[in-house]
């Protein structure tokens, strides 16, 4: 029972590991977008910005 | 017909062969860890540094055209051998272009041309810009003058001046257009220099096109790349000095890295802070390579010490013995230690401050250096960042480290930037400054891309395209964007008239001066005019920093009984946004022959 769990536990911790590179490219390129294209400078003030691009 | 187009040609293409000439000798003997295209980047990158670094020593003494023109001639015909003999052996292979890297080439090839054709614009431009202020000041005043010295009214003419001396053998050989032409050139070295380094670290040949396109579409690399700026030629010495140390081993390598070394430091004072942390870099990886590699390459160590203090004291000694101080304008540190000639105390505590204020950046706090990542990628305008350096370095460089981490090159590079970063931000936060940074961050970037690519399920490999193309997309917009006007001034005479008359402060009263006869010597009062659109000798006897280059004078409008000593025939006098008019009408001795709106040009009677 133990050894199933720390088995299934490793898999969740391995699967949400490779899931990161993904998702730390969206977050760079969902901030990328809303700066830009939606031209949201009141998305940028809840950065800790000073002016836009 | 406008033969100016055709007559920058000639000359880019006679530096260019020249630059070969010069180089071949030194690069084409590189080792077998040199791809043969790689020798002959290597040998038109040193070459053109060495080259800039002849004609600097013989313009101490004499900077005539016919000189420029021997030495060149001279060595284009060396070039022109040892590339011939090239193509003859077929020592590099024809060039080809694998199908993965049809889309990356043609990108560079779009940047090359749009650099090229841009370029072939007409300078235009106030004060505040550094084309106009003294990138090409210093080589049009030395070919007037005959010989290679700092301009007196604009200290940054003192700078090392490698690039510069190039602009002046591009305006005497190929005329007005050459120099801005030529960035088409020395933008295509840089993105040589950074697919070198990436196929070094393991890319094959279409990850080394993608990591040259992804460079040459970053706006702040095209920004400290085109307009004469040198910060593109001064990160294609470094990745060149990095390029050639990873692989150095005979006596002839660690000679050339030192000669890369040199050309950093005569090419930019930075190169001072660079050289230092290059040699840390180097330490650490020859320390981890085996005791035998170390004892050779502590013997390369001085060789390399040797040329490159051989290639950058030139500059700094003539600094020194004309000017009071081998770096001019003298850092803070350094100002008590020299008396910097021209340049009062004021002066230069207004220059430190000028320079301070612009490089801050958003701070230089821990907090400031923890999101410089995040802010040199969105908030780009706070370190003049002309539209910034895209995704690639935030999005993917993490991945491409943490997928190369067991490399010893890796490790290097990692060194290397984070002490490049370190200096920079302590320094002066100027985006362009950085470009050899984000050329290296571009390279674990397409690392990162590529073990996405190997190793990386449906959606990280669909998320990583969708971010380089969003990237590469957005920066080839923005240049673009910038480069509208050029390219229409280019293709229209009339746009070109416009653009002048709008663009180029007092152009009214040069063009009076320019096609004057009598007009000699001009007195220029007022320190924000820019004397670069000037055919005619002149004293600014304030400069734009300050400069005090007449004895006795403080203040411009004191030079006006000077004027006899200084065979004065006609005084430019503006009313501009830093002071009114400063001659007074009726004028004693002056008569006054052109008036346009805020500007008046009299003559010496």
């Amino acid at each position: 029972m133990k050894f199933t769990f720390q088995k299934s536990l490793f898999s969740l911790t391995t699967r949400l590991f490779s899931l990161l590179p993904a998702a730390w490219m969206l977050l760079v390129l969902l901030i990328f977008l809303a700066i830009r294209v939606l031209g949201s400078h009141s998305f940028e003030s809840l950065l800790p910005f000073r002016k836009a691009l | 017909m406008n033969l100016q187009p055709l007559h920058a040609a000639f000359g880019v293409l006679l530096l260019g062969l020249a630059a070969a000439g010069v180089g071949y000798p030194l690069a084409g003997r590189l080792g077998t860890a040199f791809h043969p295209r790689e020798r002959l980047a290597f040998s038109f990158l040193g070459g053109w540094g060495v080259l800039s670094l002849l004609l600097y020593l013989i313009g101490q003494v004499a900077f005539l055209r016919w000189v420029i023109f021997v030495v060149t001639f001279g060595f284009a015909a060396l070039g022109l051998r040892f590339l011939w003999g090239v193509r003859r052996d077929r020592e590099v292979p024809e060039p080809w272009v694998e199908k993965r890297a049809l889309l990356p080439a043609a990108l560079v090839v779009f940047i090359l041309s749009l650099t090229a054709v841009a370029g072939l614009a007409p300078v235009v431009g106030d004060w505040g810009s550094d084309t106009v202020a003294y990138h090409l000041l210093g080589p049009k005043v030395w070919l007037r003058a005959g010989v290679i010295r700092p301009v007196a009214d604009n200290s940054p003419t003192a700078f090392p001046q490698t690039a510069e001396t190039m602009y002046a053998a591009l305006f005497a050989t190929g005329g007005p257009l050459a120099p801005c032409f030529a960035d088409f050139l020395t933008l295509g070295l840089l993105l040589a220099m950074s697919a070198s380094l990436a196929m070094r670290c393991g890319l094959d040949a279409p990850g080394g096109c993608w990591v040259a396109a992804i460079v040459a579409t970053m706006p702040a690399v095209f920004s400290g790349a085109h307009l004469t700026f040198v910060d593109g030629l001064y990160a294609a010495f470094f990745l060149a000095a990095v390029r050639v140390a990873l692989d150095a081993e005979r006596h002839l390598e660690w000679a050339l890295f030192g000669v890369f070394c040199g050309l950093l430091m005569a090419t930019k004072y930075t190169g001072m802070l660079a050289v230092p942390v290059l040699a840390v870099g180097l330490v650490f990886l020859r320390r981890k390579s085996d005791q035998e590699k170390w004892q050779r390459a502590s013997a390369g160590f001085a060789f390399a010490g040797i040329a490159a203090l051989l290639v950058a004291a030139p500059y700094y000694v003539r600094n020194w013995l004309l000017l009071g101080c081998p770096i001019y304008p003298p850092p803070p540190g350094l100002t008590h230690v020299c008396h910097a000639k021209y340049l009062s105390t004021q002066a230069l505590l207004d220059f430190h401050l000028y320079i301070q204020q612009r490089g801050a950046g958003l701070g230089r706090g821990p907090l400031a250096l923890l999101l410089l990542p995040f802010n040199l990628t969105y908030h780009t305008a706070n370190f003049h960042g002309a539209g910034g350096i895209g995704l690639v370095p935030l999005g993917l460089a993490p991945i491409g480290i943490f997928a190369a981490r067991k490399s010893l090159t890796t490790n290097f590079l990692l060194i290397l930037t984070i002490l490049l970063t370190l200096a920079w931000f302590l320094t002066q936060q100027e985006s362009r400054f950085l470009i050899h940074v984000y050329v290296i961050a571009t390279v674990f970037g397409v690392i990162g891309w590529r073990h996405c690519e190997l190793f990386g399920g449906r959606v990280e490999r669909a998320v990583a395209g969708l971010l380089v193309g969003v990237s590469v997309l957005y920066g080839v917009f923005m240049i673009a964007k910038q480069e509208v006007n050029p390219f229409h001034a280019v293709f229209s005479a009339s746009y070109a008239a416009k653009r002048n008359a709008e663009q180029v402060p007092y152009a009214e009263s040069f063009a009076y001066l320019n096609h004057e006869p009598s007009a000699k010597e001009v007195l220029i009062l007022d320190r924000s005019v820019p004397p670069f659109y000037l055919e005619k000798n002149y004293v600014k006897p304030v400069g734009q920093w300050e400069e005090l280059t007449v004895p006795g004078v403080t203040r411009p409008s004191e030079a006006l009984p000077e004027m006899g000593g200084l065979s004065i025939t006609h005084v430019l006098d503006v009313n501009s946004e830093v002071a009114p008019f400063q001659v007074s009408q009726p004028a004693a001795g002056l008569q006054l022959v052109f008036e346009a709106k805020n500007q008046r040009v009299y003559r010496v009677e």
